[in-house]
């Protein structure tokens, strides 16, 4: 039996289905940038990042007309590619574990519509968004940028991850516990 | 569960089948089974009240209580 329109969760079903979507095409891009890198890396001679500083989006720029060596900007030729390595692969994790743990919020949605809400599997779903949480925390905090003039290693924890994925274990305690009610209304003759 | 249901000696005693009690009762032959074979967490009044009267028993007959 599937629930009245409920134009909220429609909305956030939809919503969630576009970050998967959005999640998916920048891994694919990603690994296309990556490879092409290791090809041709003078074709990327132009191109650079600003230097990062701590809670700075980290955006890949092309620089027009003569290339200067500015101080402030990290040029992808000049990346290690150890550090390359290290951070593509940091990033994909980043991404795998997100869509994950997105995936999972969607599974926790379709139950809600098809009237399921307190069934076993959205208490698994909210655990394991707790896991990808503690997980993407550690990852997102972990840098290694190495540019030959400019290396910088980092290691830091992300509190925001924490707050989610403690949030999250409460709710799977929270579903935890329908379920046992549920399941009793369902055993009372 | 210390509690035991006795349903099935009850409908014995009355020669009565499990299909005919439940459409008495008003309950699905399902939730009967799980009556009978203890599964059930928890009772309602008006069922029992229902068992009783169409078995013309007390409760008690129904219900036991064994110290495990």
């Amino acid at each position: 039996m599937t629930m009245r329109k409920n134009n909220l969760l429609r909305v956030a079903s939809a919503v969630f289905k576009i970050c998967n979507f959005v999640l998916l095409f920048a891994a694919v891009a990603l690994t296309i940038i990556f490879i092409h890198l290791q090809i041709d890396r003078e074709f990327y001679a132009d191109w650079y990042i600003n230097k990062p500083v701590a809670n700075e989006t980290i955006t890949l720029k092309k620089a027009y007309g003569e290339v200067e060596d500015d101080p402030a900007k990290l040029y992808v030729k000049n990346w290690n590619k150890a550090s390359l390595y290290f951070t593509y692969f940091k990033f994909m994790g980043v991404i795998g574990i997100t869509f994950f743990a997105v995936s999972e919020f969607l599974k926790v949605i379709h139950s809600v519509r098809v009237r399921k809400t307190f069934g076993r599997q959205n208490v698994v779903s909210f655990r394991r968004i707790g896991i990808y949480s503690i997980v993407l925390s550690f990852l997102s905090g972990v840098s290694d940028w190495d540019f030959g003039n400019h290396h910088v290693s980092s290691v830091h924890l992300d509190f925001t991850y924490l707050i989610i994925a403690l949030l999250a274990f409460i709710f799977a305690e929270i579903f935890k516990e329908g379920n046992q009610l549920m399941e009793e209304n369902k055993l009372t003759v | 569960m210390p509690i035991i249901i006795n349903l099935d000696r009850m409908l014995e005693e009355r020669g009565m089948k499990s299909n005919e009690l439940a459409e008495i009762v008003g309950i699905t032959t399902a939730n009967l089974s799980i009556l009978k074979t203890g599964k059930a967490r928890a009772i309602r009044f008006s069922t029992l009240e229902a068992i009783c009267q169409a078995l013309d028993c007390q409760p008690g007959d129904i219900l036991e209580y064994v110290l495990d």
